[in-house]
């Protein structure tokens, strides 16, 4: 088949085009200007709220931390009630961190650059949407030990320490678990996919295919011979 | 250039290209809607990427940069809310709608080959569609970020694809 051919029937008049051009005169252009810029801040929205969100969340530890600093004896209660409210505030807050800088970053992307480098980077920055996930499991087991004090330790019983030990002991693994395999490599394990429902999990596994995708599209072939089925049949001037 | 005069020289410029713009959402989209919401995403990141424009510099190959870039982000978004319908149903609503125009042999090649570049990956549709307007290798490289050679041996797969799907038509 021709190139001419090909050529001939992509510019042979599709008549919705034809529609579409005619309604647009120079006010159509700034409809559509207006109309984009609305739909783009309404998109932007939900992410600024899930942010607002995580501020609050660590407003309120850093208020229980301050009325437990100020108010509660010192004490082996306090020890771990700050030391567990404390991680749980540096694992959100590393997460929240994570997620606004991608968001921002997401937002400020040269559209320009080449489509190699720009679709590159998207994929990578939703991908890396995968250490806010990674992380934020990392505070688990705090959720375990913040009500722990002297009394429950002493007066708890073999029962109570042998199903504190395990709890704790179990989201220690698990935690450790996931932030060492939630990544690119392991997102089509089962296992992971479960941990991942509620993050978005179709979208995290699209960005990760399509960063795979481009990887090959950029290193393919660097070095095919010019033949003449691959000639520029329209060189530069 | 204040920015009345700025805006002005931008709708004119838009004037100027809005068929390759609307080509480029036909090509990533299948519905009349997705295809108004994408080119108005289109108009408007023209419009905020207006700084990153170099004097000097080609405004094809910007303006592609721009478009094809806002394109297959918008697709992937869609393909990832489940929103992406198949072509093949969408030319069946068409076929429902205006028989008349598939009486035509071109028009009917002309939607074998829409068909066929919905069937490629959001990538090299990008490629056929520089190739198919007529790009020089150097500036479809520019545009992708690819080298040339890697360009040559992608169009000539694409093309050998596009061939084996609209050869029957062309018979």
């Amino acid at each position: 088949m021709e190139d001419e051919y090909l050529k001939g029937v992509w510019n042979y008049p599709d008549q919705e085009i034809e529609q579409y051009m005619a309604q647009m005169d120079p006010s159509f252009e700034m409809d559509q200007l207006k109309k984009a810029k609305a739909k783009l801040r309404s998109l932007l929205f939900p992410k600024i709220v899930g942010i607002v969100l995580g501020l609050g969340w660590m407003s309120f530890m850093v208020l229980l931390l301050y009325l437990s600093f100020l108010h509660s004896p010192n004490s082996l209660g306090k020890l771990f009630f700050m030391g567990s409210i404390g991680m749980i505030l540096l694992s959100t807050g590393i997460a929240v961190i994570l997620y606004a800088k991608d968001i921002f970053t997401l937002q400020r992307i040269d559209h320009s650059a080449s489509v190699f480098f720009t679709q590159r980077k998207l994929a990578s920055l939703h991908a890396s949407m995968l250490n806010a996930v990674r992380i934020s499991w990392l505070q688990l087991p705090f959720y375990t030990t913040f009500y722990l004090n002297e009394g429950l330790l002493a007066q708890g019983g073999p029962i109570f320490r042998i199903i504190q030990t395990l709890a704790t002991g179990t989201t220690v693994w698990l935690a450790i678990w996931l932030y060492r395999n939630i990544n690119n490599r392991n997102i089509q394990n089962k296992r992971i996919r479960t941990f991942l429902q509620g993050y978005g999990f179709e979208s995290l596994l699209q960005a990760g295919e399509f960063l795979n995708e481009i990887e090959s599209f950029g290193n393919e072939v660097e070095s095919v011979p010019t033949i003449p089925s691959v000639a520029d049949p329209h060189p530069q001037e | 250039m204040d920015n009345q005069n700025n805006l002005d020289e931008f709708v004119r410029l838009m004037q100027a290209h809005k068929g390759i713009v609307y080509k480029i959402c036909n090509s990533y989209c299948n519905n009349r809607a997705d295809r108004e919401d994408l080119a108005q995403e289109i108009i408007y990141q023209l419009w905020r990427s207006g700084n990153t424009f170099r004097t000097g510099q080609k405004f094809s190959t910007w303006m592609f940069r721009v478009a094809l870039n806002v394109a297959i982000s918008f697709y992937r978004k869609r393909k990832s809310a489940g929103a992406v319908v198949s072509y093949k149903e969408h030319l069946t609503d068409l076929a429902d709608q205006d028989d008349a125009d598939y009486e035509n042999e071109l028009e009917k090649a002309r939607r074998a080959l829409q068909q066929s570049i919905h069937e490629l990956n959001e990538l090299d549709r990008a490629m056929i569609i520089l190739f198919l307007e007529a790009k020089s290798y150097r500036e479809i490289a520019e545009i992708m970020g690819i080298t040339e050679t890697n360009v040559a041996t992608k169009i000539s797969r694409i093309k050998e694809k596009l061939r084996q799907k609209i050869q029957p038509i062309n018979n």
